[in-house]
Parts: C-alpha cells; structure tokens; sequence
C-alpha cells in the first residue's frame, strides 16, 4: 500500500512540478483551456468533442512538440474537451431543442419544455449539476478499476492471450455497434489490412504499396482518422442540411431568476436519479464500443420505470435532463478504463486519447503501465521506478482538475453559452473541413495527407450511410501494428508454431467467445 | 435525403459536386500562386520561380486564401441555398485566423501548398 501511495504521490507531483522542481501551470492551464474549449464546442451544433480533438491533436503536438514534457499538457487539453464538450451539448438541446452532440439527444425530451415553460437556466443548471456529478463518479470508478484490472491482466495474460484479447474486443465491438455484425468485422479487418500497407515488421520492406512510393511509410494515422471520423460526418451532415433547409429556432419565455434556482431540495430529490443514471452510463462506458447515446438512453429510461409519474416524462420533468446528463456524461471517465488498462480504445474520444499518447513522448498505454515496480534509488545511477505508472496518475490527477474546474466555473460557463447554440451548422461544416485539412497537411507535410483524409473521408461517408458502425474500422486501423507485433512474438516464442494461438486455453477461450458473441449477435439482428 | 442503410446515386451526385468545390479549391491553393508569379514574371519581364518566394509574403498566401474561400464559400451557399456577405465575412476571419495560428505561432509547420513546391 505503502508503494501504491508512493506512486500516487509522485503522480499528483508530476502534474504540478517539473523534473527540477519548478512550479509547472502549464499542465492545469491547459485543462482548464481544454474544458472551456470542450464545453464551447459541445454548445456549438455541428460539433462534438472527438472533431474538437481531432483538430486540436495536430495543432497541440506542433505547439508542444512530441518530447515527453510535453504528454501532460497535450492530454491535459484532450481531457478538457472530453468532460467539457457532453455538458456543453445540454445548451441547445435545452435552449433550441437541438442536440448539439449526439449524446445530448435525449436532454431535448425534457429540456426544451423545461425552456417553454421559462425555466431554461433551472435545466442548465441541472444538467450541469447532474453531469459533473456522473462525470466525477465515473472517474473515481476509473482510478480504481484501471489499475486492478491492469494488474490482473499483466498477472494473467501472455503474448498470445493479449493477442486473443484484441481480436475480443475488436468482436465485442463489431457485435454491439451497427446493425450487422458480419459488415461491422469485415470492415474491422479491412481498417487492420489498411493500417498494415507500408510497415516493415516483416523485415522484406514496404509491403502492399501497390509502387507508390508515398506509401512506404504506411498511411498517414491522424489524417485517415480524421477522414473517417470528422470528414464523413461533415458529409453526412451538409448532405442533410443542403437536403432540408430549415431553421426553426423559437423564441423563448423570460425565466423568473427565483424558479431557475437549483435548491438543496431539487438536488435531494435528484440524488437517487443522478446516481442510478451515473452508475449506467459508468458501466456502459467500461464497455468498449458503446456509445453515450444509449447510455443516455438507458438512464432515461430507467429514471421513467422507477417514477411514480411515468407519463410526466417528456413533459418538462428535471429528473428527465438529471437522468439523461448524468447518464452520458458518466461515460467520458470509464470508458478510458478499457483505454488504461488495456490500451484498447472503447469509444471516438479514447481514440484521440490513444494518438496523443502514440504520437507524444515514450509512455504506452496498456497493462504493463500498472506494474508496481519497486522504488529504488541506485547510487551512481539514478532512481528505478515504473515512470509510466507516474505519468498514469498524473493522467488521473488532470482528470481531478478537470472536474474542480467543472464543479466550479464549468457551469457559469456553460449557461453564458446560448449565443454559440445559434451559429449555423451549414457555416460552421465547411469551416471544420478547411481547418482538418489545413491540420492534416501542416502536421503530415504535403498534399498527400489531403488525399488521405479525402479517401478516408468519404470511406466513412459510405459506411454511415449503409448504417455499418466506423468504430470497429478505425480500432482495427489502430490496433492492427499491436496485434500484428503480439501475433509476430508469439509465433516467435513458440518456435513457429502456427496454431500457438489456440495451444494456450484463455486465449482459446478468448476467440471462441468472440466467434460466439458474433454468431449470437448476428442472429439477435435477424 | 439519400435512403438511410443504402447508398442512392443522389448520395453520389452529392459527393461529386461537394468534391468538385473542394478539388476546384484545392488546385487554386497549389495553383494559384505561382500562376500568379508567372504573371507577374511575364509583366516585368522577371525569372523568380514561387519556390524562392514560397516564405514571402503576400505570396505564400495567395494560394491558400484564394482555394479556401473557393472550397468553402460555394458550399455554405449550397447548404443555405443563397449568398451571403455574412459567411464571406465570417470565412475571411477563420482564414485570417488559421494563418496566424499555423503561419505565425507556429514555426515548424506550413500552410498548403507550401510544403510541396
């Protein structure tokens, strides 16, 4: 214990002092510019957080450079945006009964008749209140669960049944995101084929090139994720607006200031709503591949079973937008647990969280990063120490930041918002579209990047519309050189046994369970 | 719209004339200045090629300010279905604002087309 508060310690030290001893703002600064950056985006319709921190990642690694002092600050601003865009989401929804994330959908049920009846700034603040308070919950879940996890699987689990587990989650992925689970691991396996074009872990040079010299370093990572992510979304969405021109905001009531309080007493008979909706949406989130918006849609609707008032829902009910906040926002924290203590991403924003991390400094994600080592100081040499492990509480310790900041400035913030909630989605679209490519060419030098975020672009455009869920794509794309490298050192190890991965019984157990969960929940669709 | 599950071809005669603005964009960012170099090579009777004038201004923003209004403008006044001084406006200012950013903060990074000529 003495060495797990030891590790802690230092974690929290790292997160406000340099190596040498010097106050260091530059982390908290930017979580705080992250949060307030988050909350603006989540405001604006059109946005969300993971195009935020798509188009954020290039610019931060330019500004901050990919040295390990500059991990903190990056991630730091990452994780505002994170907490701060499923709040910032709750103005229009509330304001203008437009979600301005997806995830925020649900808030609009009982938000926007909360606004008509002039009680707008009272559902704000609920929302608000309700979403830090999930958002908090989950990350205490997070700094427990991580690392127990983390060291049970370091303890457990070998080379091959690492392996086995990718190719789990990549299964569990495709089976609970999309409508076909079949389409959703085909396109999986062709995000892994992608991402496998110009590597040289195979020791022949380039592979799959098809000549292009360009390709030999393999296809640049953040502009395909950024084509597959940001730009399919902003066809998606121009194709949509260009299709039904409208623009239907009302106007809406003053508010009495007295009646838009949030008392003691609107917080005592929420509790119970806020607790449950958290504790849904922090399991949801533990779970990769599945999204806020049915956490959101789960806690509303166990808020609306467990009322003694059912039919009241969708009327202008608080414990609607408590239910739906706390709910959505409780999964920004766990869904970093699969992310920490596996290194697999589970939802868009991990992905970002992952890039950073690749991009920026030596520390990895994963098991390992929770091995305990013991605390040694060597004379002559220096100190033996898990760095990783500090730098993972220091991660943990800018996620408390975050929510003193939420607790705190987030909600003034977020109430001062409802201009934002006004700006045209068809203006701010093309707007995203020149800043991603003016991102991905500055960050991947050329014009190459372009036509990588285009093709990957329009990639996406083509599987949201035939309704096949892109997360399992852009996590193949991702975990492809890992799984190939676990893959490549288990063969090894086994002295070049092909079946070795079917030889050890977990990992066995691993890929039946993912034969079976997509043979299941094929047939569930059916 | 374009049924939901499926692709139609009005999904595809949408993303042909979407990519038409930005592909027509873009070849004015990689074009334009040094046609414009070229033009003005022709008029005082001067040889600089852009690439000795790719860190100078005006000229390393001709081809960026002119494809970014080009890709963009035409767009939003597709999806809003007129012309607007606001949007003009409006792109103008992020324009302005991402060559600060990636021009003048930052240092080691270039707009397009700088990095290709």
């Amino acid at each position: 214990m003495e060495l797990v508060l030891e590790y802690v310690a230092r974690g929290v030290y790292a997160a406000f002092f340099t190596p040498e001893g010097a106050f260091n703002w530059l982390p908290t600064v930017m979580v705080l510019a992250g949060l307030l950056t988050g909350i603006a985006v989540g405001a604006t319709p059109g946005l969300n957080g993971p195009f935020a921190m798509a188009l954020s990642l290039p610019l931060l690694i330019s500004f901050f450079g990919v040295s390990d002092r500059a991990l903190l600050p990056v991630l730091g601003f990452l994780i505002g945006i994170m907490k701060g865009a499923t709040i910032g989401g709750a103005v229009p929804a509330i304001l203008f009964n437009t979600p301005g994330t997806p995830d925020a959908l649900m808030t609009t049920l009982d938000g926007y008749p909360m606004a008509k009846k002039g009680l707008g700034v009272k559902a704000l603040r609920i929302a608000h209140f309700s979403s830090v308070s999930g958002d908090t919950l989950s990350d205490i879940v997070l700094f427990v669960a991580a690392p127990v996890l983390a060291v049970m699987i370091e303890n457990v689990l070998d080379v091959p049944e690492k392996a086995a587990l990718i190719i789990l989650s990549l299964a569990f992925m495709a089976a609970v995101a999309g409508k076909s689970p079949l389409k959703a691991i085909t396109i999986g396996i062709f995000g892994m084929l992608l991402a496998l074009i110009g590597t040289t872990l195979s020791g022949y040079g380039p592979r799959m090139t098809f000549g292009i010299a360009a390709l030999g370093n393999g296809l640049p990572l953040t502009s395909a994720i950024l084509g597959v992510l940001v730009l399919s979304e902003v066809l998606v969405a121009m194709e949509d607006i260009a299709r039904n021109r409208s623009s239907d905001l009302a106007s809406l009531p003053p508010g009495d200031a007295r009646a838009n309080r949030l008392t003691w007493l609107d917080i005592r008979q929420l509790s119970p709503t806020i607790f449950r909706s958290a504790a849904i949406g922090t399991i949801v989130g533990a779970l990769p591949g599945i999204g806020t918006t049915l956490a959101a849609t789960l806690g509303y609707e166990a808020a609306r079973r467990t009322s003694r008032t059912p039919e009241a829902f969708g009327t202008g009910l608080p414990e609607g937008v408590a239910a739906t906040e706390a709910a959505n926002s409780a999964v920004s924290g766990a869904n970093l647990i699969p992310v920490m203590s596996l290194g697999i991403p589970g939802n868009f924003a991990a992905v970002f969280i992952i890039l950073a991390v690749e991009s920026v400094g030596e520390f990895t994600l994963g098991p390992s990063v929770f091995r305990f080592t013991e605390i040694k100081v060597i004379e002559d040499y220096g100190t033996v120490i898990n760095k990783d492990l500090v730098v993972a509480f220091s991660i943990f310790t800018l996620m408390v930041i975050g929510n003193v900041f939420n607790w705190t400035i987030g909600g003034v913030f977020l109430r001062s918002l409802g201009v934002l909630a006004r700006v045209p989605r068809s203006l701010m679209l093309p707007i995203v579209f020149l800043i991603t490519l003016t991102a991905v060419y500055a960050q991947d030098g050329g014009f190459v990047a372009i036509w990588v975020v285009i093709a990957f672009g329009v990639l996406g455009y083509i599987l949201r519309k035939l309704e096949i869920s892109i997360l399992p794509f852009v996590i193949g794309f991702l975990l492809a050189p890992r799984l190939e490298e676990l893959v490549r050192g288990g063969y090894s190890a086994s002295g070049g046994d092909p079946y070795f991965l079917l030889k050890s019984p977990i990992a066995l157990a691993f890929l039946i369970l993912a034969g079976a969960l997509l043979v299941f929940a094929g047939r569930g669709r059916h | 719209m374009g049924a939901i599950g499926r692709l139609s071809a009005d999904n595809f005669w949408f993303l042909f004339r979407f990519h038409i603005a930005i592909l027509l964009g873009l070849a004015a960012m990689y074009g334009l200045g040094p046609a414009f170099v070229a033009v003005q090579n022709a008029l005082t009777g001067g040889e600089v090629e852009y690439r000795q004038l790719a860190d100078t201004v005006p000229y390393k923003y001709i081809g960026f300010v002119a494809g970014s209004l080009l890709m963009t403008l035409p767009t939003i006044a597709w999806a809003e279905g007129r012309w607007s001084a606001r949007s003009a406006v409006t792109v103008l200012l992020v324009v302005l604002a991402i060559i600060v950013i990636f021009d003048v903060l930052l240092t080691n990074v270039q707009l397009p087309p700088n990095a290709n000529v």
